[in-house]
């Protein structure tokens, strides 16, 4: 009798569990051994596999919405969009807009590479997700952890694993998965064109003034962007302002950590056998892969036909850089550039684009919430 | 295949990517003022 109370756990053990322990397992050893966003991955991994050992009669389970830790978590700070809307403070206190502030001009790469969004959305559609759905799988291609999680926190929550594990792993795939695209979209003069660059040197004041009038601006079109763009600009006026670095600080390092930390393991806790193991998942994976192809090819093309009306030619690579995964996609671009040319040197161009795909990314998120709201 | 959503699909594509343009457009000259009219002095 008594050893049958131990072995509970075992009786209660599903196929599905024991599947979800690996992929689990399978995450943390990507965030350990592969250092795919190790922040994100190893507590969505570890989450995973605690949300799936087995309840036993009487005792809650880990994510049990009403006395599970994970469960009340959940509630406490993602179905009420806390912990997303914080994280945006700590990535507006790490931003450096200056490289965007220096050439403005990137902002229409940061725009035009938000087209996998909407091209996802309409392949979700065609797979029969329902509106909303599709729409939170389409901003997989914000390549923007945050903003996928905050706009599936309001229109799919049973989604939210697979969103978020899709958006983190692909966001540390760029350098695969950009490449190909680039070169498929580009010929090799092309890819060889110099940009010239101008150290403009930006004064404090048009740092100050720049999230103050962006968070007006953004918020008298779309009011239901405060959230997200107010509250990066939040902590990027605080980074900027220069009398409170003790503040910027602590957005950068501890409520960064402190939130990753809890934002990551809460997710994981929705990542249920039940909830996770269905063809729909597959399909959210794959569409994720997607929604990162046609942000690159979004942005190459677009480059591509400025240049048809401009003296001086945009390297039609930045435009891929204006997705918003940064600064890796930045980097690529670098990296793909001197690979052509070694004495081509457009970083700065590439991060000033990357930059403002992450502002592009969250205005896009704004927009889809305020068209499906 | 659903194709019954795809011109709500095709709509909000339009306006998304219209209005994302829209305003990181007004972004720019927003900043593009704000260059001209607080440019950087030396101390």
């Amino acid at each position: 009798m008594l050893l049958q109370k131990l072995l509970v756990g075992f009786q209660t053990l599903t196929f599905g569990n024991v599947v979800m322990f690996l992929i689990g397992a399978f995450l943390i050893y990507l965030a350990i051994k592969k250092e795919y966003e190790p922040m994100l991955l190893l507590p969505i991994g570890f989450g995973a596999i605690l949300t799936n050992i087995p309840v036993v009669e009487g005792i809650p389970g880990i994510a049990d919405p009403h006395h599970g830790v994970l469960g009340i978590l959940f509630n406490a700070t993602i179905l009420t969009e806390l912990l997303p809307a914080f994280i945006f403070i700590a990535v507006g206190a790490m931003i450096d807009f200056s490289p965007l502030l220096r050439m403005p001009s990137m902002l229409f790469f940061g725009a035009a590479a938000q087209f996998g969004i909407f091209f996802t959305l309409l392949a979700a559609l065609l797979l029969g997700f329902p509106l909303k759905e599709a729409a939170s799988i389409g901003i997989i291609g914000a390549a923007d952890g945050p903003t996928s999680i905050f706009v599936a926190s309001r229109f799919a929550q049973n989604l939210l694993g697979p969103i978020s594990v899709a958006a983190y792993s692909y966001m540390a795939l760029v350098p695969v998965i950009q490449p190909p695209v680039i070169r498929a979209l580009t010929t090799k003069e092309e890819r060889r064109i110099r940009m010239d660059y101008h150290e403009v040197k930006i004064s404090k004041t048009v740092k100050i003034l720049f999230p103050i009038c962006i968070t007006i601006l953004a918020g008298i079109i779309a009011p239901i962007s405060v959230t997200l763009v107010g509250l990066l600009m939040f902590g990027n006026l605080i980074r900027e302002c220069g009398v409170l670095d003790r503040l910027s600080q602590t957005a950068q390092n501890e409520l960064a950590n402190l939130v990753t930390l809890l934002l990551g393991i809460t997710i994981g806790s929705t990542m249920q056998a039940h909830a996770f193991l269905k063809v729909e998942t597959m399909m959210i994976i794959g569409m994720g892969l997607v929604a990162f192809v046609f942000d690159t090819a979004g942005g190459v093309l677009f480059a591509k036909t400025l240049n048809l009306f401009v003296k001086e030619k945009y390297n039609p690579m930045v435009g891929a850089a204006g997705i918003s995964a940064f600064p890796m996609s930045a980097r690529v671009i670098q990296k793909m550039a001197q690979k052509e040319d070694p004495t081509n040197f457009i970083l700065m161009q590439a991060v000033g684009a990357n930059v403002a795909g992450q502002i592009g990314s969250i205005i896009a998120g704004s927009v889809v919430l305020a068209l499906l709201s | 295949m659903n194709f019954e959503l795809i011109p709500e699909g095709l709509e909000i594509m339009g306006y998304g990517m219209g209005t994302t343009f829209t305003i990181l457009i007004l972004f720019y000259f927003m900043i593009k003022g704000l260059l001209k009219f607080f440019p950087y002095k030396e101390d």
